[in-house]
């Protein structure tokens, strides 16, 4: 196939073509089709431009090295798993020598408040809470989880949520707000929704 | 139940949902629940635990976001030549560096190995002392927030840090503009290990700059107390 008919083709005959020759003009169209979308959905995962154009590129490397392994379909839908895949490893990594030094913390904090447990009435409240919780914005909701159910330290949370230490704080200041304002609503206006 | 109390009721309300949370859901299920292609059972418990951990809730959140890209047709502002060339012009510069490393390694140990200059095994070495060593992880979000500590005594510092990485590339580190040292991440994912001495590490600013290849540079700033 000459380069200028790729632009005429699928990407599935592209696709198709680069498994048989290797044909770096076939995945170069492939590049340019596809790159902008990819990109998108990395910088709405990562929320920052530069680790999203590592994990475009990530992706797409990713793709060329494993295009043995397409069989077919929609290589485009194959693309954005693979994209999803790097974005899940890349926030992993990022977390998991945070999540490694929390995970002791949390079972001794649920040791210790196994008893705590015990009466109706706290199982009751609890239910009800989680309700509320998850009422609250994205932000809120999630550093209050992470907060006083996973018991990360601010430090460990801002991390997490690429923000700093103040507006963490803040996070959390607001939803104490909120939760103290639904509970003390009427019963009727509580449990409208869930967040999550 | 007045304000009090109600301040008092959600450590215990908060422990009661810790205590309800369970195992963590693999990414992929969470990855299916944000695209809505879980069965409905299977969706309703991994919501439920959802609604309970943090860590699983930040994940889903950004799981949505990126499927809620999708649909999105705007215009982005991004570099895209730099994007491209890390698919197409790293791997091509790669694989002809590679080839010219590995005929210039080969010939070197011929040479060596004919001279006797190659190095023997039953080399004596100074291992210090686990007591001597102290690790000091360090974070490019938050760098040079808080100043870090090591203590007087020990004689080196494990510095821990993470850098996205692609395996097929090689990686440098540099302390304060010194004497470029290649690295190799221990897990193969990004995280790494480095051991400087401890005497490097005075009080006041450092920066840890790790390059990768020729296409970028990754920097951790930090302050020594």
């Amino acid at each position: 196939m000459r380069p200028e008919d790729y632009d005429a083709r699928t990407d599935e005959e592209l696709v198709a073509s680069f498994q048989a020759s290797g044909s770096e003009g076939a995945f170069a169209v492939l590049w340019r089709r596809h790159w902008a979308r990819i990109y998108r959905q990395c910088l709405a995962f990562a929320g920052n431009q530069a680790d999203a154009e590592d994990l475009t590129a990530q992706a797409f490397t990713r793709a060329w090295r494993e295009a043995h392994r397409f069989q077919g379909g929609n290589f485009l839908a194959w693309l954005a798993v693979i994209a999803r895949n790097c974005c899940v490893n890349h926030v992993r990594s990022a977390w998991s020598r945070l999540v490694t030094a929390a995970g002791d913390e949390i079972t001794a904090m649920a040791d210790q408040q196994h008893d705590a447990q015990g009466s109706q009435e706290d199982r009751t409240f609890s239910a009800e809470l989680e309700q509320l919780v998850n009422q609250l914005p994205d932000e809120q909701r999630v550093a209050v989880k992470l907060f006083f159910i996973d018991g990360y330290s601010y430090e460990q949370i801002a991390g997490l949520m690429q923000c700093d230490v103040k507006r963490v704080k803040s996070y959390l200041q607001n939803a104490k707000r909120k939760l103290q304002m639904l509970w003390f609503e009427p019963a009727e206006a509580k449990g409208k929704g869930s967040g999550t | 139940m007045n304000e009090g109390e109600f301040e008092k009721a959600l450590e215990r309300g908060f422990a009661g949902m810790r205590a309800r949370r369970g195992p963590c859901p693999a990414a992929e299920k969470l990855a299916g629940l944000a695209s809505g292609e879980l069965p409905v059972d299977e969706a309703a418990s991994i919501r439920a635990h959802v609604a309970v951990c943090g860590a699983c809730d930040a994940m889903l959140v950004r799981l949505r976001k990126f499927e809620e890209a999708k649909a999105d047709d705007l215009p982005v502002d991004a570099r895209e030549e730099r994007m491209r060339a890390k698919v197409f012009l790293g791997r091509r510069v790669r694989r002809g560096a590679v080839a010219v490393a590995g005929y210039a390694v080969a010939a070197g140990v011929l040479v060596c190995g004919y001279l006797g200059l190659l190095p023997r095994r039953n080399v004596e070495r100074t291992v210090p002392s686990w007591d001597t060593v102290e690790s000091i992880g360090l974070n490019r979000v938050r760098g040079g927030a808080a100043p870090l500590a090591a203590k007087a005594s020990s004689r080196f510092v494990i510095l821990s840090f993470f850098v996205d990485i692609r395996p097929d590339l090689r990686y440098e580190a540099v302390l304060d503009g010194g004497e470029a040292k290649s690295v190799t991440s221990y897990d193969g994912v990004g995280n790494f290990h480095l051991v400087v001495d401890r005497r490097l590490l005075g009080t006041g600013r450092h920066v840890l700059t790790v390059r990768e290849g020729n296409l970028r540079t990754v920097e951790f700033p930090f302050e020594m107390k």
